[in-house]
């Protein structure tokens, strides 16, 4: 794996800046170095100087930078006759050596010396990132400000887990990994804030106003079509409609009612037809018997005795005179045997001879005209109960022409009433003045649908890479967990906590809900058993305990993949601390004599104790910048002047 | 041998009416009083829904006459059940012929009696016969009446709401017609009926007593017609 070079700083050299009572120059040593100074003369400054001297003012590349165009001129007042105020930074980018000097007014190189020679001041910036091999001027910034040189109230990187991954990327990952990481994060978060403007654009929007306008289509139409007619005639369509099942219902139970009647009816019917084909039987009965009866009542005896006179004593009986027997056989013969009239020979009816007993024949025809009265009465009877079947049929028929016809009525109301919904609710009637745009809409809505689908797997594609990149890191930052955590709880154990750790977490990225869901890994401290995942998890002293042995760790670590060691300011804060952490701080620090990381001090005079036990790190006196030596001290700070003194004398004789 | 009459139904009615007659001692009976005896049998015969053969009667210059009835009476003659009296009137213009029934006449209604419903038609016949000889031998006793015995019935008759009807919306010879219920005739007799029924006094009577009262009462509203008619002028 190819890591950056970090710059290795060897000497600062400040001249014409009236914030300082007197140009100064400090040459770098390898292991500890102590700048000592009171409050206000500038310490914080320096480490300012520092960076600038290397990348310029820092502010315009990103506003979280403090050191802004006008930084250094409003801490002083600039004499415009003199040289302009100037720093000039020596330092090394592995074998190769730069030195820059640079206007604090303007920014501007003064000049440039790369490998011993002059060199164009436009070049310092190209210069400076190919040899360090970092893509970017605001990597170096990063590394600077947030990494490097910690000022007193400085960042934290264990809580800052965008800075700290940010930071990882750059330091302890492969030397074009930041780079592409970068890229396709930018890419993709662009992507999708272009997408989700596009959405917004192409397709919020217009749905919102598709929405308006059918909602404004809506009622162009109620108002069109009059909403309550509607609701009127469908009332009114509901009611008949129930009237209409209701008659129906009635007709149902009137046809039945007939069907009865009518099959009662029927069976009477069939009585009737019977008795008067019995009362037919009887009355031909009774007009055959009478016949015989009146044909044998109208029978005059005497022709009988007239008859009886010639057959028995051969007497005429016409005119009285005897007669031979041969003339009365023949005239008996004539009769009895041949059934002819003695006297013009018509044929007689063989019957009429015969003896009718018309007594017997009145008691038959009376008998029978006793049961063809009965008869008479029975059909009366039918006679009535069918007349009265039949009125009841003709009311029920009467009522069923009158529900058919109140049914017809109906049924043509509610044709009528159908007939005029359709007509309200026809297609014409839905025509609204919307409709054309609101078509227009719905076809671009479409068709930026479609565009948005292939935008989604364009973002979508992005959105891998970044995945995987990110994955990539985390594998990376969870590898080097194991060589990192190795410094850092040999520091811990010795200087500050025995089961103190560090954890890898993961956070997801604050920003567009398309990068949400990418969670970085970073660098979180364990100890006492908890995870310290926030600040506030931590007091004060242990907080800046855990962030410098975090940085030292993280520079030893990276020193030791490296052949050129960096170097790292700290501006001490150990005021928040107490007797013993104090002391264990310090000897923290003073473990880094021989070590080949740069280590600046900056500390001031309000604990002798420390300042002596960081002096016992330092490798000579040339290790130790006095601050009161070239800068302007104010009225409090002359009065304390011989304690200042004192104490530097105390902390130089150390050695 | 047999003699039956072509119109057996009329020859009975013929014969009940000779033989009541007969009975009341009144052996004759006029050709004319015979016709209109049967003509008020008819006229009233709704008075007990009494069926009576269909007879056809037309205005004739005396009252209303029937062609079938008088066949009737002359085969009856000829077969020897009713015999004919000739009388000569008082101008001897013309004679009268008078009829009465002979014993085999007398054997004939007696069988025929056998029946129920030949009892009833003489019954009814009996009663207008008897009723027509009462208020004839009345009417005989009016001064200016030219007529004698049962002729005198025909004054009656010419009060006959049907007969009168007839005439005066007819014209000569045209029919009269008995059966329409809707005739005045039918609806006095039912009008008769009605208020002779609503009679207290007739409550639980039979029928026939019933019957005979109303008929009494018709041939009353005809004699005081008659009354009216002739103090009218």
């Amino acid at each position: 794996m190819n890591l950056i070079s970090l710059p290795e700083i060897s000497e600062i050299s400040v001249e014409n800046y009236s914030l300082f009572k007197e140009d100064f120059n400090y040459k770098f040593k390898s292991g500890l170095n102590l700048f000592i100074g009171a409050n206000g003369l500038g310490k914080t400054t320096t480490t300012s100087l520092i960076i600038f001297g290397l990348i310029g003012f820092t502010s315009p590349l990103d506003k979280k930078f403090k050191i802004d165009t006008d930084y250094f001129a409003s801490r002083a007042t600039v004499d415009t006759d003199i040289s302009p105020p100037s720093v000039e930074i020596i330092f090394s980018v592995k074998e190769n050596k730069f030195s820059v000097k640079r206007n604090l007014i303007t920014g501007d190189i003064i000049h440039l010396i790369f490998n011993g020679s002059d060199y164009d001041i436009n070049e310092y910036d190209d210069l400076i990132l190919l040899h360090t091999n970092i893509s970017d001027k605001l990597d170096i910034a990063i590394l600077l400000e947030f990494l490097l040189i910690r000022e007193e109230e400085g960042n934290y990187l264990l809580w800052d887990f965008q800075q700290q991954s940010h930071i990882l990327q750059i330091l302890i990952t492969d030397i074009k990994f930041r780079a592409k990481y970068q890229k396709a994060f930018n890419e993709f978060s662009s992507y999708a804030i272009e997408n989700n403007h596009f959405t917004d654009t192409n397709l919020s929007k217009p749905r919102k106003k598709l929405r308006e306008l059918e909602g404004l289509k809506e009622e162009a139409l109620k108002s069109k079509k009059s909403s309550k007619s509607v609701q009127d005639l469908n009332k009114e369509l509901k009611i008949k409609i129930g009237k209409k099942d209701k008659l129906i219902s009635e007709k149902k139970e009137v046809i039945k009612t007939i069907e009865y009647l009518i099959s009662t009816l029927k069976k009477h019917e069939g009585d009737e037809i019977l008795i008067s084909a019995e009362q037919s039987r009887i009355s031909d009965k009774i007009g055959d018997y009478e016949s015989v009866f009146f044909s044998g009542i109208y029978i005059d005896d005497r022709t009988k005795s007239i008859y009886h006179k010639l057959k028995h004593y051969s007497i005429c009986m016409f005119c009285n005179s005897t007669l031979n027997k041969e003339t009365t056989k023949n005239i008996i013969n004539k009769v009895e045997r041949n059934h002819k009239c003695p006297v013009c020979e018509s044929g007689l009816k063989k019957e009429e001879s015969r003896k009718v007993d018309v007594e017997q024949l009145a008691i038959e025809i009376n008998e029978l005209e006793k049961e063809f009265n009965a008869l008479k009465k029975r059909e009366e009877k039918i006679l009535e109960i069918t007349n009265k079947k039949r009125i009841e049929i003709q009311t029920s028929n009467l009522n069923l022409d009158r529900i058919t016809f109140e049914l017809n009525e109906i049924s043509l109301d509610i044709l009528e009433i159908e007939t005029k919904l359709k007509n309200l609710t026809s297609p014409e009637d839905k025509l609204t003045d919307y409709d054309i745009e609101i078509r227009l809409i719905k076809k671009n809505i479409l068709f930026f649908e479609k565009e948005l689908k292939n935008r989604k797997v364009d973002e979508e594609k992005l959105k891998s890479r970044i995945t995987k990149l990110n994955n990539d890191l985390t594998k990376q930052v969870n590898s080097n967990l194991a060589e990192i955590n190795k410094i850092f709880t040999n520091l811990s154990k010795l200087y500050f906590n025995e089961s103190c750790r560090l954890e890898v977490a993961s956070k997801k990225i604050p920003g567009t809900s398309q990068v949400r869901d990418i969670k970085q890994a970073y660098y979180v401290p364990y100890f006492d058993e908890k995870m310290r995942t926030m600040e506030k998890h931590c007091s004060t002293s242990q907080r800046i305990f855990l962030e410098y042995l975090f940085r030292l760790s993280l520079l030893k670590f990276y020193s030791s993949k490296v052949k050129f060691p960096p170097f790292l300011v700290l501006e001490t804060s150990e005021g928040a601390f107490d007797l013993s952490s104090t002391k264990q701080l310090g000897n923290s620090f003073v473990s880094f004599k021989n070590d080949p990381l740069k280590l600046i001090l900056i500390t001031n005079f309000s604990k002798p104790d420390f300042l002596k036990i960081l002096a016992k790190g330092t490798k000579s006196k040339k290790s130790i910048l006095n601050y009161l030596d070239f800068c302007r001290l104010n009225n409090g700070q002359l009065e304390d002047i011989k304690q200042y003194t004192q104490i530097i004398t105390d902390v130089i004789s150390t050695k | 041998m047999s003699f039956l009459p072509s119109n057996i139904e009329i020859s009975n009615d013929v014969l009940y009416i000779l033989n009541s007659s007969d009975k009341k001692n009144r052996s004759n009976i006029s050709k004319l009083g015979l016709q209109k005896i049967i003509y008020l049998a008819n006229s009233f015969a709704a008075v007990k829904d009494i069926i009576l053969s269909t007879i056809r009667f037309v205005i004739e210059k005396r009252g209303p006459y029937s062609k079938e009835i008088q066949n009737s009476v002359d085969q009856l003659v000829a077969f020897g059940f009713v015999d004919i009296d000739f009388q000569s009137n008082s101008n001897k213009k013309y004679s009268l012929a008078n009829y009465s029934i002979t014993d085999a006449g007398r054997i004939v209604v007696k069988n025929l009696l056998l029946l129920n419903k030949e009892k009833e038609k003489s019954w009814w016949l009996d009663l207008t016969t008897r009723l027509s000889i009462i208020y004839s031998e009345q009417l005989e006793l009016d001064e200016k009446s030219s007529n004698k015995g049962l002729n005198n019935i025909v004054k009656l008759v010419y009060q006959d709401l049907s007969f009168i009807d007839a005439k005066e919306n007819g014209y000569f010879r045209s029919s009269i017609d008995l059966k329409n219920k809707d005739s005045l005739s039918f609806n006095l007799v039912s009008f008769t009926k009605r208020i002779v029924e609503s009679n207290e006094k007739l409550k639980n009577k039979n029928e026939y007593f019933i019957a005979e009262h109303v008929v009494i009462t018709l041939f009353e509203f005809l004699y005081s017609k008659y009354i009216d008619s002739k103090n009218a002028g």
